[in-house]
This record gives C-alpha cells, sequence and structure tokens, in this order.
C-alpha cells in the first residue's frame, strides 16, 4: 500500500492542475445576472403584461402597464395585489407593486444587453452611481419580495446578501459587462 | 379609445378583513341595497352596463 500511495499523489496534483487551467472565472456580471435573469425579477421587467411562473406565462387574468406601469385605470396592480402576499401566497404583493418602467425591459435581452441597461441613467431608473444601483437593490421592496414571493414559487440561486456582495464586487471591478473570463492566464 | 372612464358610481378602496378592497358605490343611501360581487378576473368596471340601471331601482 505504501508503494502505491506516492503514485496517487503525484496524479491528484497533476489532475488539479489540469483542471484548474481549464476551469473559467465567473464574469464579476455573472452572480448578478443569475438572480436578474430570474423570472421573479424578469416577470416584471416586460413591456406590456407582466408573466407569472417560472415559464413566463401571460398574467391571468389579462393586465396592461397602462400609463405608469401601475395598470390601466379600470384594473390597476393594487385591485389584487395587497402591501404583502395574500390568499396563503397565491396572490404576491408588496405596497408598490407594478411593473418595472418600460425604460428597464429586460425581456428578450441578453445578460450583456442588461448589465449595460443597468449601467445607464437612462434605463436604470436614472441611477448615475454604482452605489445607487447597490442601494435599489438593498432595499427596495419589489426587489426583497424576489426571495420571499410565497406559495412555493422559486427564488434565486443565491441569498439577498449573497447578490448584494456580487453587485459590490462587480461595482468594484468598474462594472464590466464582458463575458466568462478564463483563468488559463493565471498559471502562466 | 376614449380616456374618459365609464361613470359606475364613486370608486374608491376600503379596508375590509385586513385587505384593502376596491369598490363603487352608488345610487341613493335610502334605495334598496343592490351588491354586485366581485367580475374576477375582470375589472369592476364590467358592471359599466348594470350599474346606471341598478341606480333606476333605488327608489
Amino acid at each position: 500500500m505504501s508503494r502505491v500511495a506516492p503514485f496517487i499523489v503525484v496524479l491528484s496534483l497533476a489532475s488539479g492542475r489540469s483542471a484548474t487551467a481549464q476551469t473559467a472565472e465567473p464574469a464579476p456580471f455573472d452572480p448578478v445576472a443569475s438572480v436578474v435573469m430570474h423570472p421573479r425579477c424578469m416577470n416584471c421587467h416586460q413591456d406590456d403584461s407582466p408573466r407569472q411562473t417560472d415559464a413566463a406565462l401571460r398574467h391571468q387574468p389579462l393586465v396592461v402597464r397602462g400609463k405608469n406601469g401601475h395598470g390601466a385605470p379600470t384594473l390597476p396592480c393594487q385591485t389584487c395585489h395587497q402591501a404583502t402576499n395574500t390568499a396563503d401566497g397565491f396572490v404576491p404583493g408588496v405596497a408598490t407593486w407594478h411593473l418595472a418602467p418600460s425604460s428597464m425591459k429586460w425581456e428578450g435581452l441578453t445578460k450583456r444587453q442588461i448589465c449595460e441597461e443597468m449601467k445607464d441613467p437612462a434605463r436604470n431608473g436614472g441611477r448615475r452611481t454604482g452605489a445607487q444601483i447597490i442601494e435599489h437593490m438593498k432595499v427596495d421592496p419589489l426587489v426583497l419580495w424576489a426571495w420571499t414571493p410565497g406559495a412555493g414559487r422559486t427564488t434565486p440561486p443565491i441569498s439577498h446578501e449573497q447578490f448584494v456582495k456580487a453587485l459590490e464586487a462587480w461595482v468594484s471591478a468598474g462594472m464590466p459587462c464582458t463575458e466568462t473570463t478564463n483563468s488559463r492566464r493565471s498559471l502562466q | 379609445m376614449s380616456s374618459s372612464l365609464p361613470d359606475i358610481g364613486r370608486v374608491t378602496t376600503s379596508q375590509i378583513g385586513g385587505l384593502k378592497i376596491r369598490l363603487a358605490r352608488g345610487g341613493r343611501s335610502d334605495g334598496i341595497p343592490i351588491l354586485l360581487t366581485s367580475p374576477w378576473p375582470e375589472s369592476i368596471y364590467a358592471f359599466r352596463g348594470i350599474c346606471p340601471r341598478s341606480r333606476s331601482l333605488a327608489h
């Protein structure tokens, strides 16, 4: 047994180095994208009508954006959506329930396009600094709702705390929108 | 499409059973009470054809 052990160690080191060489480092925006592209966020960053479920089905009953994202005058969002989730969570709610502004539509955009949009004050709700973007993501009740959606709805793949840390890392890196980088260079 | 909404009475919200309920009131206060329950999944404006007629009963 003792004769075999050194051989195994050498193999392990070799395979470890090989794995590292082929591992792609996630771009700073990747963990942010894992949240903002999740259905709990995407379903309301839409054009004319919000979506429901992880399959992005058109909202039932049919509702429309209206002038300000709060629905048509005949059927505003708050007709059904209360200050909290109701009906055992089946009707989701926060006090300001509404669609994201049209300028902040994410539906149909790529990860990189969403990243670019999030940096653009004309398309991110007028937020001019990374700190303002982080603050929005930290405290906006609609953002926070994504982690307490009720009725067994799925939540983003990372916690809100991890999301904020990922945002801070992205902002610290200069808010890059580059695709996944490869770590091979670090071995050279 | 007209931008003005049909007259279905005074549209307001009321806190009922912990929920904020949107409702419309109309007609005479001393008339026969008529309660039209939610037309879900439609707007309360789905009653726009009924409301004016029901007012005529309220005397």
